[in-house]
């Protein structure tokens, strides 16, 4: 008798041994952004490793495979995906690889920052439902944001989220992400109600993590419209012919947990505010104290140099950061190896690793700085370097050139193509000018899903030496499945080929250089643009006008006056633009400081006269 | 006294009472013998200490309402036009009786409710600890298809509240969405919306606020459908009441507001509506006795006290939900409630004075009215038989209502049946799921008088 149950507990032991071995945790994506010294990447890991996951797999990029790996360690197996235009195309990837075995896994969204105490629970909740319903795939974990948290993340951040769950089931019923859902009310159709109660809020947060089925992958397989997680979410909660599998496990109550996803500046401050508090968030880490400087509720890194008189408050100091005598720093984040001056004052900002702030600046709430800023600046507020605004800023140019480590971080980014996917956080500081702005906006962000396949059809088609009229052919199918015309392919067509000619180019190259690879690239694709562009004057200035305002803040050198103005010259000569197209195009933008600049000036003026001659040589012919 | 009631008897349940309800408001159904109507007077002036009551119905069905509530004091009968809506019923009945003008509170119940006398001190007093404008009664349940309401709450408040029914006729496919605003969600983060819940028509007003709701009501103007989701939305729509500043403004706009449009009521800031959820009805009605031996010996006695219980909520919205209630009052009076001496509780049944009961009658969960006749070896179960309604020898009676004045005949079997007032069942005949009226058998009244002798011998006879 005495030995029997000793027997069973052992063979439940093993059982549960077996269970646990099965869990594996997949990060999708490659936060390295730091809030408060850490990359995200660092908690997601710890979340998984709480939640019992013993096999942890890191989804990330070609380009940041390394920087991953190393922050990664040993804590996990890094899984590095090649030519992935989108988290969905990743996690088909994944599906393909069948690396992913256990039922459930969790998956960790790289834009999550967060810190649970008992996903376990959300885990067997998942097995334990799943068992009664196979349909049920997929468990949302969300968090309790309360009114307070909501109403402090939310204006910018765009995580304006209303999710309807049914009170019982917890099944979602209604999920409006802003982005995928505009509307200014929540529909709830009474057969979806059946009788019982549905909690309607707007108070959660999601947090990024996910419990989910293998099935999940499969279905991001069979639909390749699925761009990223909240495509999916959002279509499988509006799906209601296929009965809406996924659920939500809202994190509430008494128990340590916390959730948030880092999408835009301010998230990162109310994130890195939430840390530093110390009660809601990732416990805070331990950094330095200075004595000789105030330091309130903020991290400052054990090696950085902190000057007399220092006002730190609610701020994150990264690692090698000089701060200057008298600087004042409140909400401020500022990354690794940065330089700040004396006196200098930040007020909820963001400096990028290795930017230089002179002596007696003021940097204002909502800057983004990527670049240096000369001494005695007094910035306007949501300043974001570099902007628009930055060429015609001698200084900041030079400090720009001068700036350690600033441009590297940024061809990084190019190189990242899943920039518009994969949590937002992962493209740093300088591309979140973008989201802010409209005119990039309009056609570089994901939504636009028609211009980027063009674009990438293009690259693609080049890097694989194809033939300039098969690849016109294979545009002409794509732009009649997408019921588009060849007019809505030229910026995309002409942002590829800008891609192509300047991106092999070190960042430092000479105006003659970049004019000749455009040259050549311009002379190879003639055939395709002549016709994407067409022949309506009309039309070729609204392809130009993209060049001159969404192209130029993307592709750094277009920004060089001497290189837009032989861009037209070049696409002139080549009878891409016809005359009349480009002198309407600067008539209609004769604000535009590129259409403004001499350069770009005295070649409208020589078109000009050219086209008096022609009229004249006409009319006198006639 | 700081609350009156209005009690709404003015509709007699047409189609869906078709034909019990012929020529009577559903308030005046017998149930245990006495009028549904009375039950309610009983709990608000009796045991609630409401001081003045007014019934309110129309000059059709005056003389069965001012019947039913001649042994009220407090209580006067209202008559009023029949196209006035609910509204507007309550609006003639405030401004012209004394004893409710002088209410800081008012009742409106429907005359069809039945209500225990806690579920209505619940619903009073919750009132009062919340200071809102409104606050009403509701039941879980999904019993009733037609009648059922798609509410959205914040918490016990009301933040909307509409017919599922009007949502389908609304909707172009016919299927119904309920909508709720994002502007709404960011006023109060986290709703719940359900469709389990039934508006049991009970609701507390604060006059003021009830006044200027219906004041300017036009003659289709429905308390269920106007005025109570008007008066839950009007709360949302004010600035949140930890704004003082906002509130102060609002007040200051409101207020010119009136100056200008002379409008009154309208500087009340909105309190909103909240709702109080009846304790579940099946469970009180299931194990009454296991319940009652879980509580206090003092509670037992009150609970005992209340002829259906002093939880109880049930509204009487179709002819099933009457026999429930019927059933359920019959079984009830195994308890010790008063019995008002002349009704007798006999074999499962309450008899009323002077009815005539054959041999070897079996009776269960069975009223039988005053003066009804039954012959021998009758079967009723589960049934109401109305005063002076004839059931001759050898029927069996199952599930069914025998209006006044009608009869069945000999060896007829019945089940699920309703016989209209003074409507005749041939004999032999086997019904189920039917109704009767007068005129069903045009024909019959022939054989009406060839029947007679058989009433009239087997009447007596059984009576012997």
């Amino acid at each position: 008798m005495g030995k029997h149950p000793n027997k069973r507990d052992a063979a439940a032991e093993v059982v549960v041994v077996e269970q646990e071995a099965c869990l594996q945790g997949v990060v999708v994506s490659d936060g390295l952004v730091e809030v408060c010294g850490r990359a995200v990447l660092e908690y997601s890991l710890d979340v998984l490793e709480k939640a019992g996951a013993l096999d942890i797999l890191v989804l990330c990029n070609e380009a940041n495979a390394g920087a991953v790996a190393d922050a990664v360690g040993s804590r996990g197996r890094v899984l590095e995906f090649r030519g992935c235009g989108s988290a969905g195309d990743v996690l088909r990837e994944l599906d393909q690889r069948g690396v992913v075995k256990s039922d459930p896994f969790i998956m960790v969204s790289g834009s999550s920052a967060c810190a649970i105490d008992g996903l376990e629970k959300v885990v067997a909740a998942h097995a334990e439902r799943k068992k009664k319903n196979p349909e049920a795939t997929l468990t949302v974990v969300l968090r309790e944001g309360g009114r307070r948290a909501a109403e402090r993340i939310r204006p910018t951040l765009k995580d304006d989220l209303v999710v309807a769950y049914e009170a019982d089931t917890r099944r979602v019923v209604a999920w409006h992400d802003p982005d995928s859902w505009s509307t200014a009310c929540v529909e709830l159709p009474l057969k979806v109600l059946g009788g019982g109660a549905v909690e309607v809020r707007r108070d959660l947060v999601d947090t990024g993590v996910d419990v989910c089925s293998p099935e999940v992958l499969w279905r991001y397989s069979e639909n390749f419209d699925y761009q990223n997680r909240r495509d999916f979410v959002a279509n499988e909660v509006a799906n209601l012919e296929l009965g809406q599998r996924a659920h939500a496990y809202v994190l509430e109550g008494p128990g340590y947990a916390y959730g948030a996803r880092l999408e835009d500046p301010r998230g990162i401050d109310a994130v890195a505010q939430d840390v530093l508090g110390g009660w809601a968030g990732p416990p805070p880490p331990i950094g330095r104290r200075p004595r000789n400087a105030i330091v309130v509720a903020s991290f400052v890194s054990p090696t950085t140099i902190v000057g007399d008189g220092c006002e730190i408050s609610r701020s994150v100091i990264g690692e090698d950061v000089v701060l200057g005598d008298g600087a004042k720093l409140s909400h401020a984040h500022v990354a690794s190896g940065c330089r700040v001056g004396n006196r200098v004052h930040i007020t909820r900002a963001i400096l990028g690793r290795g930017v230089v702030v002179g002596d007696d600046a003021v940097v204002p709430r909502g800057c983004v700085l990527a670049h240096g800023v000369a001494p005695g600046t007094i910035l306007a507020e949501y300043t974001r370097l570099p902007g628009p605004e930055e060429e015609e800023d001698d200084d900041i140019a030079n400090l720009r050139a001068t700036a350690p480590g600033g441009d590297p971080e940024l061809e990084r980014r190019k190189a990242d193509l899943w920039r518009d996917d994969w949590g937002d956080d992962d493209r740093g500081e300088e591309e979140e000018e973008e989201e802010e702005n409209p005119p990039a906006e309009s056609w570089s962000t994901a939504s636009n899903l028609f211009a980027k396949t063009v674009r990438d059809m293009v690259i693609s088609g080049y890097k694989a030496g194809s033939p300039v009229d098969s690849m016109l052919m294979e545009l002409n199918c794509y732009k009649l499945s997408e019921n588009r015309t060849f007019l809505d392919a030229a910026p995309a067509a002409l942002d590829a080929v800008l891609a192509i000619a300047f991106e092999p180019l070190a960042p430092g190259a000479s105006t003659m250089a970049l004019v000749r690879a455009l040259k050549n690239q311009i002379d190879h694709w003639t055939p395709l643009l002549a016709k994407l562009v067409g022949d309506d004057p009309d039309d070729q200035a609204h392809s130009l006008s993209s060049l001159a305002t969404d192209l130029a803040h993307v592709h750094a050198p277009l920004a060089n006056p001497d290189v837009f103005r032989a861009t037209l010259q070049l696409l002139y000569d080549a009878d891409v633009l016809t005359d009349e197209a480009i002198l309407e195009f600067a008539a209609l933008n004769a604000n535009n400081p590129l259409v403004a600049s001499p350069q770009v000036a005295s070649f409208l003026a020589w078109l000009e006269e050219e086209d008096e001659d022609d009229d004249e040589a006409s009319s006198s012919a006639s | 006294m700081f609350h009156g009631c209005v009690i709404l008897a003015g509709t007699s349940g047409e189609s869906r009472f078709f034909p019990i309800t012929e020529g009577l408001p559903k308030a005046v159904l017998p149930v245990g013998n006495r009028p549904l109507v009375t039950y309610l007077l009983r709990t608000l002036l009796v045991k609630c200490g409401v001081a003045r009551c007014v019934v309110v119905t129309t000059s059709r069905y005056e003389r069965a309402v001012r019947g039913a509530v001649a042994d009220f004091r407090n209580a006067d009968v209202a008559v009023v036009d029949e196209m006035v809506g609910s509204a507007g019923a309550v609006r003639e009945a405030l401004s012209n009786d004394e004893g409710l003008r002088q209410c800081r509170e008012v009742l409106v119940v429907s005359g069809e409710c039945c209500l225990g006398f806690r579920s209505v001190l619940r619903l009073v007093e919750t009132h009062r600890l919340q200071g809102v404008d409104c606050t009403m009664l509701v039941r879980r349940g999904t019993d009733d298809a037609e009648d059922s309401e798609v509410m959205v709450l914040s918490g016990d408040r009301v933040a909307d509240k509409v017919s599922a029914m009007e949502l389908d006729d609304d909707a172009e496919d016919g299927e119904g969405r309920i909508r709720v605003a994002k502007a709404l969600l960011r006023r109060s983060p986290r709703l719940v919306v359900r469709t389990d819940l039934l508006d049991v028509h009970a609701y507390v007003f604060s006059k003021e606020a009830l006044l200027g709701a219906i004041e300017n009501g036009g003659p289709s103007q429905s308390l269920r459908a106007d005025v109570v989701p008007g008066l839950a939305t009007a709360y949302f729509r004010a600035p949140p009441e930890d704004l003082v500043e906002g509130y102060d403004l609002y007040e200051r706009m409101m207020a010119d507001d009136d100056d200008d449009g002379g409008g009154g009521g309208g500087s009340i800031r909105p309190r909103g509506v909240v709702a109080v959820v009846a304790k579940e009805p099946r469970q009180q009605q299931q194990q009454p006795r296991a319940q009652q031996r879980e509580g206090g010996d003092a509670e037992e006695k009150e609970e005992d006290d209340d002829p259906v219980g002093a939880e109880f909520v049930a509204r009487i919205r179709s002819i099933g939900a009457y026999a429930q209630l019927c059933r359920h009052v019959v079984a009830r009076a195994n308890l010790t409630f008063p019995l008002d001496g002349k009704i007798l509780k006999r074999d499962g049944a309450l008899v009323g004075p002077d009815a005539r009961l054959g041999e070897k009658v079996t009776l269960k969960n069975t009223t039988i009215g005053a003066r009804a006749v039954i012959g021998t070896r009758c079967k009723i179960n589960n049934s109401v038989v109305f005063d002076d309604a004839v059931i001759e020898e050898g029927c069996v009676v199952q599930n069914s209502i025998v209006c006044k004045r009608a009869t069945v005949k000999t060896k007829s079997n019945l089940n699920e049946v309703q016989v209209g007032e003074a409507a005749v069942v041939p004999a032999n005949s086997q019904l189920k799921q039917e109704a009767f009226t007068a005129g069903s058998f045009g024909d019959d009244d022939d054989d009406d008088d060839d029947d007679e002798d058989p009433i009239s011998s087997s009447g007596p006879a059984s009576l012997g």
